[in-house]
């Protein structure tokens, strides 16, 4: 009972070779996803890795460059750069890919009752979706976290809230696409719910465009908490990359290593995951073109 | 002649007119938002205007709030908080002793001369790389330009800032270190000011090219595969100008759309990237509002940045329209 049975395991891994195929043609791709594996074993492994303790101030001089005990060198408090980016890792992930689950839940939940129903409930659910992107997402985002407090949870649900539209638009796009098609007729013909029509015939068929936008998002999320608390809003207990590079923008043109270091740590990140999803993107829709990206994610 | 392509019973004012009216409500919608976000926030709004609030005597807390219409009910207060905005009164700025549209007023053009001269640059730039890249498909140009589109879109724009910094002024001494906009011009004189505008320029607008050039690629290498374009080779027509008069003209269109869409995010980028510069603009002043919680000026930034956005969106649809005969106005 507690395993599935065995068709579907074996559909599933010959869905899976088949994905993997066509996903591993792409070089960058592949890079980007070996980049996060490593990544979330850092994460994972932060008390470990990291030499000192990230916030403990004063472990060494002041502004060392890298050296062998500090690998990359210390910052204005004298704290170790190296242990701060390696937990600066939790923080990212964290955020981006809680940010991320929380800007596609609500996207899903919206673009497909949008989509199914259309008519007025459509037009009305598009209007607030123009507005979300008619607001400058950061400013909002900057406004609410200063007033409404900077915990990492504020953090991540403002950026949810203010990332839904695009995954909104495409998922609904798609279930305009479904709603017509004839399996989805057969299934009302015979009776079935709307509620469960959405759930079990349209949305699986929809998954991999949630899954697409979701990689995307992962990045925009990534980007905003560092440029959040690159403006000191950020959660202050706790070292973020964008927190380091706030901390550096007073000394980098003395300390390089301070701004190197977690910008790098961000921009590989970023990279990784925007590789991944264009990778998602290809391997998933081999027979559609690929989904063109016509807005930036900060 | 462009008319001819028209529905009947709908025309170019018609639907200048009706944009203009759709954006009304949106705008309201906004600005509803921007006045709940301030009523939500935890503690007296009243702090917002005395800052701190803790020498302020019981009498004079009273009085702002009637000054201000604090104490009528919260639907009342929606009514003023909009009509104050639709007269241009974003409210009164302590630290700068000075109306707040007046404050951000004094710092708009030199953020505004930033944001136009990255737009431009990252509009140059892109559609070059693009129409290249689009022209000769998995070239080393393409692949040059690919690349450059996935780091665009990937870098942080604040560290990107830094790193021109590190690379150019610190190490290379090649280029000054801050922005000196309009006030040094008459001291430094016309150079230096040119010299000081360079990085962040290029900070700002690179993150913004890759984007463009993406997206002109793709335009370019559908519209050359076109018919129409095996067409005009076989009529002999020189590549040049299949390239520039019959395949850019139309590649060009959702590149445009692509600019305007993301105009809030270059608007955003140039706070980042003005903190990172010491440029005096309205980044800066944001960043400073900040730092000493100067609510009114914060607010009065996020009204001016979401009407402008949605301002700029509404014409680069007319635009759109001028340019593309084929518009539908609906």
């Amino acid at each position: 009972m507690l395993l599935p049975p065995l068709s579907h395991i074996l559909r599933i891994s010959v869905w899976l070779r088949g994905f993997w195929r066509r996903y591993r043609k792409n070089k960058g791709a592949v890079l980007g996803l070996f980049f996060l594996f490593f990544l979330a074993l850092v994460a994972l492994l932060a008390d470990f890795i990291s030499t000192y303790d990230p916030m403990e101030p004063a472990v060494g001089l002041r502004l060392q460059p890298p050296s062998r005990h500090f690998l990359m060198g210390t910052d204005n408090l004298a704290r170790d750069i190296f242990s701060g980016v390696v937990h600066g890792s939790r923080v990212s992930l964290l955020i981006g890919f809680s940010a991320a689950f929380t800007a596609i839940l609500l996207g899903g939940v919206i673009g497909s009752i949008s989509g199914y129903f259309g008519g007025r409930v459509d037009d009305m659910l598009m209007r607030l979706c123009e507005v979300f992107q008619s607001m400058p997402r950061f400013l909002f985002a900057l406004v609410i976290v200063v007033f409404f407090g900077s915990t990492i949870w504020n953090v991540v649900v403002v950026i949810g809230l203010l990332s839904w539209p695009r995954s909104g638009r495409m998922v609904r796009a798609e279930f305009l696409r479904l709603r017509e098609s004839e399996f989805v007729t057969a299934a009302r013909a015979i009776g079935i719910r709307s509620g469960r029509i959405i759930l079990r015939h349209i949305l699986p068929n929809a998954l991999h465009i949630l899954l697409v936008t979701g990689s995307l998002e992962v990045g925009a999320a990534i980007i905003t908490e560092a440029g959040l608390s690159f403006l000191g809003v950020g959660d202050p207990n706790l070292m973020s990359w964008g927190r380091m590079l706030f901390n550096a923008q007073r000394v980098f043109r003395q300390a390089w290593w301070f701004s190197v270091f977690p910008g790098l740590a961000i921009f590989l990140t970023v990279l990784s995951l925007n590789l991944v999803g264009d990778g998602l993107n290809d391997a998933m829709n081999p027979r559609l073109k690929r989904v063109q990206r016509q807005q930036h994610d900060q | 002649m462009g008319l001819f392509f028209l529905p009947s019973g709908c025309s170019m004012p018609a639907y200048i007119i009706q944009r203009i009216l759709q954006i009304i409500p949106l705008i309201f919608l906004i600005l509803t938002i921007n006045f709940v976000i301030l009523h939500l926030a935890p503690g007296d709004p009243v702090s917002f205007f005395v800052q701190g609030g803790a020498g302020a005597t019981q009498e004079f807390v009273d009085n702002i709030r009637k000054q201000f219409g604090l104490d009528k009910p919260l639907g009342a207060q929606l009514g003023i908080f909009l009509a104050n905005v639709c007269r241009g009164n974003l409210g009164y700025s302590l630290y700068y002793q000075d109306l707040v549209i007046r404050v951000i007023g004094e710092r708009m053009p030199v953020t505004f001369l930033l944001v136009s001269l990255a737009t431009l640059f990252a509009a140059i730039g892109g559609i070059g790389l693009g129409v290249v890249a689009g022209k000769y498909p998995y070239s080393i140009a393409d692949r040059i330009t690919m690349v450059v589109a996935v780091v665009g879109y990937s870098i942080p724009v604040f560290w990107f800032g830094q790193m021109l910094i590190i690379l150019f002024a610190v190490q290379l001494k090649l280029l000054p270190v801050g922005g000196v906009p309009i006030a040094a011009l008459g001291q430094g004189g016309f150079v230096d000011w040119c010299r000081s505008l360079v990085l962040p320029v290029i900070g700002l607008g690179v993150v913004h090219l890759g984007l463009i050039a993406r997206i002109t690629r793709a335009n370019m290498l559908e519209i050359l595969g076109a018919d129409y374009i095996t067409t005009a080779r076989a009529k002999g027509v020189r590549e040049s100008v299949i390239t520039f008069k019959h395949a850019l003209r139309n590649a060009i269109l959702p590149v445009i759309t692509a600019i305007s869409v993301n105009m809030g995010f270059v608007l955003t980028g140039a706070m980042l990237t003005e903190t990172v510069f010491s440029w005096p603009g309205l980044g800066r002043m944001m960043f400073d509002s900040l730092m000493r919680r100067d609510y009114p000026v914060l607010m009065g930034l996020l009204v001016v940045m979401s009407v402008g956005i949605t301002t700029l969106n509404l014409l680069t649809d007319l635009i759109y329209a001028y340019l593309d005969p084929r518009i539908v106005y609906t």
